[in-house]
């Protein structure tokens, strides 16, 4: 009774399988149609070209030759092959070099563009977790590869179906009984195949988490951040040490399954081959041709090839079937990634013409995933206009308390309210324009210099706002040395003229990205960490003047920063120790003001 | 492959040699249509698929920003995913302009290549043992038979064995990428012999430590150089401040110093011997450093430390020291397994994910844990909060006090510790001197000191 159970579940697994392989073809159809047909029959055809080149020609010679007719005959049949032969030579030349590329890069491009999107709108939490990262998102990266392999598989598959169609319709034709043969040698072939697939997939499975650690290593020596780490130190030894351990483990894997596949291989192989096609079979048409002149001396050696060719061809699908079954399972993930919904929906609340007036923070509490509380009971509120500053020890959790202000992630507890309304009710996309932000980990990304400013498709009239920006956030010398101003490429990944920024004046530039873009609201995240005494200076005075009207959140270590602010919030393990301005804290003589004059009791002493 | 079919080929030639001799001749095709047209296909293709290597790395690139999880924020918070589609278009459109460039070459060069390897052979052969057979009457039907057969079975090793051999040469044109790569005789020779900095130390006298003598220096593939006649001395167990706006070659100084790149112009010397003629990495073995883009590797707290397998206690009590050194030693006994837990979630879900500032300790207790004899310090504390800040430059100027030490640093207290202070502008030292040497001249040191303190003298003036 289980095992009947186990049997439906495993059945109603595979038909969910050949369903996903269904799908990610749909999705070939849906986008390029005429590629998908164009493929499809190119594969009957050339399968039903194939037959008759090697199978039927030799028949028809055979009788030919048989019947002593004229030479010329011969050679009128061999021309008609000649030409079906030349079709088929130009029409897989144009589909390999032309019509495949072609194809694989638009459909490439559509698929990629559809997960891009899915991308973008997961929540952030997803990347906390490295089992759903690694599962889902890195599957989806690899997607049209995949894709391509799912088509090249069924274009096989098309191939050998027609080959077993024809070939069988030429056994029923000639001798209906020969069949049997041929389905007997297929059974021993097949059981044999499925237990050696079954062998490879549990491999692969326990490989898999030696083979992450490979990839690790082999990043890690090729990307130029750790390039200066592992020429100052010996650690590259100790990776490469890691590396070779990590190594040792696949090969005993490797063996296990191995050995088990060997011997399966062969005995399958042997019986099916061996003992009953070349022998058995053999000796059933020696004796029809000779001993029952039932066949023809070329329909005898036509059939012998077509049972070879019958039999490899089932044994063709067979060999597919797993490898469809591996496809299915991918596709799986895929289809999940595709079909996420955010933790995090949006809201139908558009925002009122005032646009921004308050933002309040009540009660707040967070943790990621199974950790303990990050962030406990805070309060806060910013009006429009006010300069807020954020202050604490390292890991009190400031870059958190961002995160949920421009809702990348939601609270556990407590409340935001914009204007009043729980941020949760407005639209996402709406509720974060409101802010221009500057991350302690921003990122520069490979495009001009205006592209990272304005994060956005770039146009000449955005061009003096640009500039003005980059002025404001002090990059104006450094812009003055480039040849080609604000349309120098930045990083080197596809610019040989391309520039590296140092790590000040990389902050420049996303700093600028705050001055140019139009919005209530500035975060900065430790904006200030590389800049140098003077442009830090600069950077606090532009500050001053540009966001006037703005709201402006300031997290800073560098706490001359954060003296001018209206407020300061400090921060200690999650929670808020002491609030007020400056000379307030400073009054209060607490922790706030002990930090302060840690940092302030030099400059003070020696200047 | 190429083997077996090759032996398995050679067999069934001679079996239909056998039958009769000129059928050798058809040989002829398959070998011109591999060797000649089938290899000059490949180059035609290689060559292609070259001039879409920059097509590719840009649809490459997006497709890694896209998954990756630093470039997430910047993503929902911004629209640059917009560029990024343009970037891909790019990539993608000179890909497919290639492709129309190439394909009438490609095409007809596969073309003729296939009509050689399979056709004259196949189709040669039946037209001349046909007429053998049905007009001269020289081959018998069972001959004509095995001939076919064995050709059958040649053409299917044919169609392997070209396949392999196509396979081969695209395998060889890419082996020569790799070829290439494995000879680079690279500038700076990591492994380099020489003399040892012990030696250079003995026989030196009263020559100093580290001196630099009129040192320029360009990066390749830029005009204008970075570092412009930059002469320096740094002695034994003095602590020197390196300050500078962004971009003055400060970092860059740094890596000459440690040989990460050779000057061009001008000499490093190291007790008087210019430190191209040592041993490269006893020198670099003099070196503890921590860098401002300081790097973590996914190994655990003790092995990111020493940058090695700590292998018995003493391993262990030195990494505890150095981490006590940099202030983070009570974090990390708070993980679940001590100096023993792996950091980043690369491979387990264990994996610690420390902060900004608390992986930043990790990287300076890194410089501590090495036999050092020179500190190189690249803004060690610029993600510290001001009491780990402060903390920590306490904790490095008595762990290094028998030890030269280098800040790089725009944090301008800490140059007031130093012995003396270098400042940098646009790739020139303009001033040098103590603290007080340099407040006194009153040039461009004190405008910049005088700037970062103001807010700091205003804010302890609060009660005024």
């Amino acid at each position: 009774m289980r095992n009947k159970k186990h049997a439906f579940q495993h059945m109603a697994g595979l038909f969910h399988c050949y369903g996903n392989v269904f799908y990610m073809l749909g999705i070939v159809m849906r986008y390029r149609p005429g590629y998908f047909l164009n493929i499809c029959l190119y594969q009957i055809y050339a399968s039903i070209q194939l037959f008759f080149e090697f199978t039927y020609t030799l028949k028809v010679l055979l009788d030919l030759i048989t019947k002593k007719a004229k030479y010329q005959d011969a050679v009128a049949y061999l021309l008609l092959m000649c030409t079906l032969i030349l079709i088929k030579l130009v029409w897989v030349a144009w589909i390999e070099q032309v019509v495949t590329p072609k194809n694989q890069e638009i459909l490439h491009k559509k698929l990629r563009m559809e997960l891009y999107q899915k991308a973008i709108s997961l929540d952030l939490e997803n990347y906390d977790n490295p089992e759903y990262y690694n599962e889902f998102v890195w599957s989806s990266s690899e997607a049209s590869n995949r894709m391509d392999k799912i088509l090249q598989d069924f274009g096989s598959l098309l191939a050998q179906i027609t080959r077993i169609i024809i070939n069988g319709v030429f056994f029923i034709t000639l001798d209906a009984f020969g069949i049997i043969f041929v389905l007997l040698s297929l059974i021993v072939t097949l059981v044999a195949n499925s237990y050696i697939g079954r062998l490879q997939f549990a491999r692969d499975t326990e490989l898999k988490p030696v083979e992450r650690k490979r990839n690790y290593f082999n990043r890690i020596f090729y990307l130029n951040d750790y390039a200066k780490e592992l020429r100052l130190n010996p650690v590259a030894d100790r990776l490469k040490q890691e590396f070779s351990e990590t190594n040792k483990k696949v090969y005993p894997i490797v063996d296990k399954y191995g050995k088990k596949g060997v011997l399966t291989g062969f005995m399958g192989d042997f019986v099916s081959n061996d003992i009953l096609i070349n022998t058995a079979y053999l000796g059933y048409l020696v004796y029809q041709t000779i001993v029952k002149q039932a066949l023809t001396f070329g329909n005898t050696m036509a059939l012998f090839n077509a049972s070879s060719s019958f039999k490899n061809a089932l044994k063709g699908i067979a060999l597919l079937l797993p490898k469809f079954e591996q496809h299915g399972l991918y596709v799986e993930k895929i289809r999940t990634f595709l079909a996420f919904e955010s933790n995090m929906p949006s809201g139908d609340e558009k925002i009122e013409k005032e646009g921004f007036k308050e933002l309040s923070i009540e009660q707040v509490s967070f943790a990621y995933g199974n950790s303990k509380d990050t962030l406990q009971d805070i309060s806060m509120s910013i009006k429009a206009g006010e300069k807020i500053a954020i202050v604490g020890y390292n890991g009190a959790g400031k870059s958190t308390l961002i995160k949920l202000l421009l809702r990348l992630y939601d609270v556990q507890k407590g409340t935001i309210r914009l204007n009043g309304k729980d941020i949760k009710e407005y639209k996402k996309e709406e509720y974060r324009s409101l802010f221009a932000t500057v991350f302690q980990d921003f990122k520069i990304f490979a495009a001009t210099i205006a592209d990272n400013v304005k994060m956005g498709c770039v146009q000449e009239k955005d061009y003096a706002g640009i500039e003005q920006a980059l002025c404001q956030s002090g990059f104006k010398g450094r812009l003055g040395s480039l040849k080609k101003g604000i349309k120098t490429s930045l990083t080197k990944e596809f610019d040989e003229e391309g520039v590296n920024l140092s790590g000040g004046e990389a902050q420049k530039v996303a700093i600028a990205r705050t001055f140019y873009k139009y919005c209530p609201i500035i975060i900065l995240d430790e904006p200030s960490s590389a800049l140098d005494p003077v442009s830090e200076y600069q950077l606090n005075e532009t500050m001053l003047k540009a966001a006037k009207d703005k709201a402006v959140i300031f997290i800073s270590h560098r706490l001359s920063s954060t003296v001018m602010a209206d407020r300061i919030y400090m921060l200690e393990q999650g929670k808020i120790i002491e609030v007020g301005s400056h000379t307030e804290l400073m009054g209060k003589n607490g922790k706030y003001a002990q930090m302060f004059r840690m940092q302030a009791e030099k400059y003070n002493m020696f200047r | 492959m190429i083997l077996t079919s090759s032996i398995a080929s050679v067999f069934a030639l001679y079996y239909m040699f056998r039958i009769d001799a000129y059928v050798i001749i058809f040989i002829a095709g398959p070998i011109i249509g591999n060797f000649v047209f089938g290899k000059w296909l490949n180059e035609v293709k290689f060559r292609m698929n070259k001039e879409c290597v920059p097509y590719n790395r840009r649809m490459d690139y997006v497709n890694r920003t896209l998954y990756l999880a630093d470039y997430a924020k910047e993503f929902r918070m911004t629209n640059v995913f917009q560029i990024l589609a343009e970037v891909y278009e790019e990539g993608f459109e000179g890909v497919i302009r290639k492709i129309k460039e190439y394909k009438n070459k490609k095409v007809l060069l596969l073309l003729i290549r296939n009509i050689f390897t399979f056709v004259i052979i196949f189709q040669g052969v039946l037209f001349y043992s046909l007429y053998r057979v049905m007009v001269t009457g020289s081959m018998s039907i069972s001959g004509f038979t095995v001939l076919f057969s064995a050709m059958m079975a040649v053409a299917w090793m044919v169609i392997q064995s070209s396949n392999a051999v196509i396979q081969s040469y695209e395998d060889s044109l890419y082996i020569a990428n790799l070829k290439e790569f494995l000879n680079y005789k690279p500038k700076v020779d990591e492994k380099q012999t020489g003399i040892l900095p012990k030696e250079c130390e003995a026989g030196a006298g009263n020559k100093t430590e580290l001196v630099f003598q009129n040192v320029s220096f360009t990066y390749f593939g830029q005009k204008k150089p970075v570092l412009k006649h930059i002469s320096m001395e740094i002695k034994r167990k003095e602590k020197i401040a390196i300050v500078g706006h962004n971009g003055a070659g400060k970092t860059t100084f740094v890596k000459l110093l440690m040989r990460l790149y050779d000057v061009s112009e001008g000499q490093v010397l190291y007790f008087g011997k210019n430190i191209k003629e040592l041993d490269l990495p006893e020198y670099r073995k003099l070196y503890g450093t921590a860098f401002q883009d300081y790097q973590v590797f996914a190994m655990s707290v003790a092995e990111n430390v020493l940058m090695r397998k700590p292998e018995n206690k003493e391993d262990y009590k030195r990494v505890e020291e150095c981490l006590k050194q940099a202030g983070v030693y009570q974090k990390v006994s708070s993980l679940p397994y001590g100096m023993d837990t792996i950091l980043t979630k690369e491979f387990t879900e264990e994996g610690a994910v420390l902060s900004g500032g608390e992986l930043q300790k990790v990287a300076v207790a890194r410089a501590f844990a090495k036999e050092y004899q020179i500190a190189i310090f690249d803004e060690p504390s610029s993600a510290l909060d001001p009491v780990a800040e402060y903390q920590l430059y306490e904790s490095i100027l008595k762990g290094c006090e028998n030890k030269t030490v280098l800040f790089i640093s725009h944090r301008l207290s800490t140059a007031i510790l130093a012995d003396r202070v270098y400042l940098f502008e646009n790739g020139e030292i303009v001033e040098e001197g103590n603290h007080q040497e340099l407040m006194q001249r009153n040039g461009k040191y004190a405008d910049m000191f005088r700037k970062q303190a103001k807010n700091y003298v205003g804010g302890m003036n609060y009660e005024k």
